[in-house]
C-alpha cells in the first residue's frame, strides 16, 4: 500500500531505469512519508496510551492503519469502528489526504494539499507586502498559475460535495428512519467521495453498507464516482458550455 | 527607567518592521474610553440595588491601563495597513481581557474563575455566544446586563472592522461591500472616513437596537408577553442585533411565547444585511438598488433553503406541527446561518438530519458588512462564480472571463484572498475540532466526534451553541481549561477574518 501509493512515474524511474534521485528528493513524497509518520504516531501513542493494544501490537495496528486509510486502500487489520473518538476523527480526517499524484489511490492527494500550503503562504506573504509577486516552485521548477487555480477549484468542489454528500445521506436516513448518527453519515460521505471503502457504525470495516437505503446508495455511488474521475470531468458535463459547439 | 526606555527603542520601527509603539498607542486610546462603557451596567446595578463597585474598579483599571499605554508609547495620527493587523489581533484579545474584570471582582460562582470570565468575556466582544454559565439564576441584574452589553459594543466594533478596517487590510475587500450598488457620490460620500463611516452606520445600529426595544417592551406592556419586561427587552435587542445570542434566560429564547420569538427573528434577518445597504435603504431610500443585491437575494434564498430542510425534519419526525414547525424550523435556520445563536426550543434532540443541516448552516454566515460571523454570504456566491468560470475555462482554455458582483468586475487580487480566506477557515476548523477531541479525551470529559466538530465550527464561526452538552440550553462549562483556551483562539480567529492573526505568524510581516 505504501509503495502503491506513490508516484507510479517516479517509481517507474527508480525501480527500473535505476534513477533513485527524482523519487527521493520528491517534495510531495516528502510531505506523503511524514503525513503518514505523523498519523501513525498518534494512533499508536492513543492506542498503547488507552491500552487497547500494547508493543508489536499497538504500533502494527496504527501503521495499518494510518497507511490503509490515508492512501484510501481501506483493509483493516483491526475493527477501527470500536477505537477510541480521537481515533475516528483521525482516520476520517486522514480520508480527506489521499496518496500521492499518479497511483492510484483516490482523494485529494498529497500534492494538492502541499500547492495549497504554498499558494496560502504567498497569499499571506502579499497581504503584508502587495509589490511582492512570487511564483510558486515545486521539485525545482514553476507551477503554472492555471494549474494551481484548478487544484483551489479542486479542492473546493471536493469539500463542498462532501458537504452536499453527508446531508444528503442524513436526509434519505431521516426519511427512511433508519439509524445513522451524523457522524456516520459524515463518515460515509467521506470515505465513497475518497474512495476509501469502509466508514464507520454499521459501514465499518468488518461491517456491510447493506444496511443504507437504496436512495443513500445512490448518492454513493455518485460520489464514488465523482471522486474517481477527480470530479472536474463529471461537473463539466453539467455546464452549458460544454454542449454547445 | 532605563529599563523602559530600552523597552521603547527596541520596539520603534528600526528593530521590527511594524510600528509597534504606534500600535501600542492606538489599543490605549481605545481601552481609555472602554473605561466608560462599564458606567452602564454600574447605573443598572444601583437601580437594582446591586453593587456597583466591580463595575467602577474595573472602568477606573481599564482607562488607567489605557491611560498608561498611550503615555507610554507615542504614536502618529496615521498608521499603514501593515499596523492595522497588530491593531486588530490585540484589540480583539485585549478588550475581552479588561471586559472580564466585573465578572471577577464581582466573584460570581461560575464566571469568576478567571479562564471562564475570559472565555464569556471573548465570546461577548466576538458576539458569539458560547456561555460558561450554568446557573442563571444566582447571576445579578447588572452582571447580566453587562454580560449581553458586551455583545452590543462588539457589535459596535464589529461594524467598523467589517465595514473600515478590514477592506484597507485586504481581507474583506472593499468591493465586496460597496460594489455599484448606489452611485459614485455615494459610495465617496460614504467612506470619506473610518470615522464617519463608523458614525453614520452606529446611528443605524442604535437605531435598530432601540426599535427593537420599543417592540419587545410593547409586546410586554400589552401583556401578549408576560415575562417580557424593559429589562429583558433591553437585554435581548443588545444581543439581536448585534448578531450574538445571549440570553439572560437559562432556557435562550424558549423562556418567551411565538410573538417575542418572531420579532427577534425578523430583527435577526435584518441585522444580518450588509449594513451599508440598510443604510442606503432607511436614509437615502435606495429600494431598489437594495432589492437587486445579489448577496441580499442569495442570502434570503439561503434562509429559506435551511428553513424548509428543518420543517422537512421537524414535520417528518412529528416533533411539531402547524405553526410551531414553521416557527421553530424559521427560527433555528435564521439564528444558526446568522451566527447569533439564540434557540426557540432544544435542537440537540432533533434528528441527524437537522444535526448536519445546522452545523451546515453555521458555515454559510450572514452578509459581509453586518455584524455576523462565519466565512459570509458573499464569499460563498464568488467561490461559487469562480468555480463555474474554472470550469468553462476547462473546456475552453482560451476564455478569459472576469467575474462580476452587482455589475461590477471584481478584481483577481480580490478573488484571491477569498479563496485564501475559505481554505485557511476549513483548514482551521479541522484543526480546531481535532484538537478539542484530542484535549476533551485527555481529560475524560466525553465529547463524541460530532459535538467536537460542532463546537469548532460553532466558535470558529461566532455562532455560539453546539451540540452535546453545549447544545442551546447547555454550557460550555464542562470542557477542561485549554479546551476553553482553544476555542477562545477560535472565536478570535473567527472574529477577526483569521487573516490577520495569520499575517503576524509570517517573518515577512515583521521584518523592515
Amino acid at each position: 500500500m505504501l509503495l502503491a501509493g506513490m508516484n507510479f512515474a517516479l517509481l517507474f524511474a527508480a525501480l527500473v531505469q535505476r534513477r533513485t534521485r527524482p523519487l527521493l528528493r520528491d517534495q510531495e513524497l516528502r510531505l506523503y512519508l511524514a503525513l503518514l509518520g505523523v498519523g501513525t504516531l498518534v494512533l499508536a501513542l492513543e492506542l498503547a496510551g488507552e491500552g487497547l493494544y500494547a508493543g508489536e501490537q499497538a504500533i502494527r495496528h496504527a501503521v495499518f492503519q494510518t497507511v490503509s486509510t490515508m492512501t484510501t486502500t481501506g483493509f483493516a487489520s483491526a475493527d477501527f469502528t470500536t477505537w477510541t473518538t480521537l481515533t475516528a476523527v483521525i482516520l476520517v480526517g486522514l480520508m480527506f489526504i489521499g496518496g500521492s499524484a499518479g497511483s492510484t489511490a483516490g482523494s485529494v492527494k498529497v500534492v494538492r494539499h502541499l500547492l495549497i500550503g504554498k499558494v496560502l503562504r504567498r497569499e499571506l506573504d502579499q497581504t503584508v507586502h502587495p509589490e511582492i509577486v512570487s511564483p510558486i516552485p515545486l521539485n525545482g521548477s514553476v507551477v503554472q498559475e492555471r494549474t494551481l487555480r484548478a487544484v483551489i477549484a479542486f479542492v473546493l468542489l471536493y469539500v463542498g460535495l462532501f458537504a452536499v454528500g453527508a446531508l444528503l445521506i442524513t436526509l434519505d436516513e431521516a426519511l427512511a428512519n433508519s439509524r445513522v448518527t451524523a457522524f456516520e453519515a459524515v463518515a460515509a460521505s467521506a470515505t465513497t467521495l475518497g474512495n476509501v471503502g469502509p466508514a464507520f457504525g454499521f459501514a465499518g470495516p468488518m461491517g456491510s453498507f447493506e444496511p443504507f437505503s437504496d436512495l443513500s446508495k445512490a448518492v454513493m455511488i455518485v460520489l464514488m464516482w465523482l471522486g474517481r474521475l477527480e470530479i472536474i470531468p463529471v461537473i463539466v458535463l453539467f455546464t452549458k458550455r460544454y454542449w454547445r459547439t | 527607567m532605563i529599563s523602559v526606555a530600552r523597552l521603547r527603542r527596541a520596539f520603534r520601527r528600526d528593530t521590527f518592521g511594524v510600528d509597534v509603539e504606534a500600535v501600542l498607542d492606538l489599543v490605549g486610546a481605545l481601552l481609555k474610553y472602554l473605561g466608560l462603557a462599564f458606567l452602564v451596567p454600574a447605573a443598572v446595578a444601583l437601580g437594582y440595588g446591586e453593587s456597583v463597585w466591580p463595575f467602577l474598579l474595573s472602568g477606573a483599571i481599564t482607562s488607567a491601563a489605557g491611560a498608561a499605554l498611550e503615555r507610554l508609547a507615542t504614536g502618529k495620527e496615521r498608521v499603514s495597513p501593515r499596523e492595522g493587523f497588530l491593531i486588530v489581533a490585540l484589540t480583539w484579545l485585549l478588550v475581552p481581557a479588561f471586559g472580564s474584570l466585573p465578572y471577577v471582582f464581582a466573584g460570581e460562582a461560575e464566571l469568576g474563575r478567571p479562564i471562564n470570565a475570559y472565555f464569556e468575556s471573548v465570546s461577548g466582544f466576538t458576539a458569539t455566544g458560547a456561555t460558561v454559565l450554568e446557573d442563571f439564576d444566582t447571576l445579578t441584574r447588572s452582571l447580566a446586563l453587562w454580560r449581553q452589553f458586551t455583545q452590543w459594543l462588539g457589535g459596535m466594533g464589529i461594524i467598523v472592522l467589517a465595514i473600515a478596517i478590514l477592506p484597507r487590510l485586504r481581507v474583506g475587500g472593499r468591493q465586496l461591500l460597496q460594489s455599484e450598488l448606489a452611485g459614485p457620490t455615494e459610495v465617496e460620500r460614504l467612506s470619506v472616513s473610518i470615522r464617519d463611516t463608523a458614525r453614520r452606520l452606529w446611528v443605524l445600529y442604535v437605531a435598530l437596537t432601540a426599535v427593537l426595544i420599543a417592540l419587545l417592551a410593547l409586546l410586554g406592556w400589552t401583556g401578549v408577553e408576560e415575562r417580557m419586561n424593559l429589562f429583558e427587552a433591553a437585554a435581548h435587542a443588545f444581543t439581536t442585533v448585534s448578531i450574538g445570542g445571549f440570553s439572560t434566560q437559562a432556557r435562550s429564547l424558549e423562556a418567551f411565547g411565538p410573538a417575542v420569538q418572531w420579532t427577534v427573528a425578523l430583527f435577526i434577518v435584518l441585522a444580518g444585511i450588509n449594513f451599508l445597504r440598510l443604510y442606503r435603504l432607511f436614509v437615502q431610500r435606495h429600494g431598489r438598488a437594495f432589492a437587486r443585491d445579489e448577496e441580499l437575494r442569495l442570502y434570503l434564498l439561503l434562509l429559506t433553503i435551511g428553513s424548509a430542510v428543518l420543517l422537512v425534519e421537524l414535520v417528518g419526525s412529528g416533533r411539531f406541527a402547524g405553526e410551531e414547525a414553521v416557527r421553530h424550523a424559521v427560527f433555528q435556520a435564521v439564528s444558526i446561518m446568522t451566527t447569533t445563536g439564540f434557540a426557540s426550543t432544544d435542537y440537540v434532540a432533533w434528528g441527524p438530519l437537522a444535526a448536519v443541516t445546522i452545523v451546515g448552516l453555521m458555515f454559510f454566515g450572514a452578509s459581509a458588512g453586518s455584524t455576523g460571523g462565519s466565512i459570509k454570504v458573499v464569499r460563498h456566491l464568488l467561490i461559487s462564480r469562480l468555480l463555474r468560470r474554472e470550469l468553462d475555462q476547462t473546456v475552453h482554455p482560451e476564455i478569459v472571463s472576469p467575474i462580476r458582483l452587482n455589475g461590477a468586475v471584481v478584481e483577481e487580487r480580490t478573488l484571491r484572498a477569498v479563496l485564501a480566506f475559505v481554505l485557511l477557515y476549513v483548514g482551521f476548523f479541522a484543526l480546531g475540532a481535532l484538537a478539542l477531541v484530542v484535549e476533551s479525551f485527555r481529560t475524560t470529559t466525553g465529547v463524541s466526534p460530532f459535538e467536537a466538530i460542532a463546537a469548532a465550527a460553532a466558535t470558529l464561526g461566532n455562532v455560539g451553541p453546539a451540540y452535546g452538552f453545549a447544545g442551546p440550553m447547555g454550557s460550555y462549562e464542562p470542557f477542561s481549561p485549554l479546551s476553553k483556551v482553544i476555542m477562545i483562539g477560535l472565536m478570535w480567529l473567527g472574529r477577526v477574518e483569521i487573516i490577520p492573526v495569520v499575517v503576524l505568524l509570517t517573518r515577512a510581516y515583521w521584518r523592515s
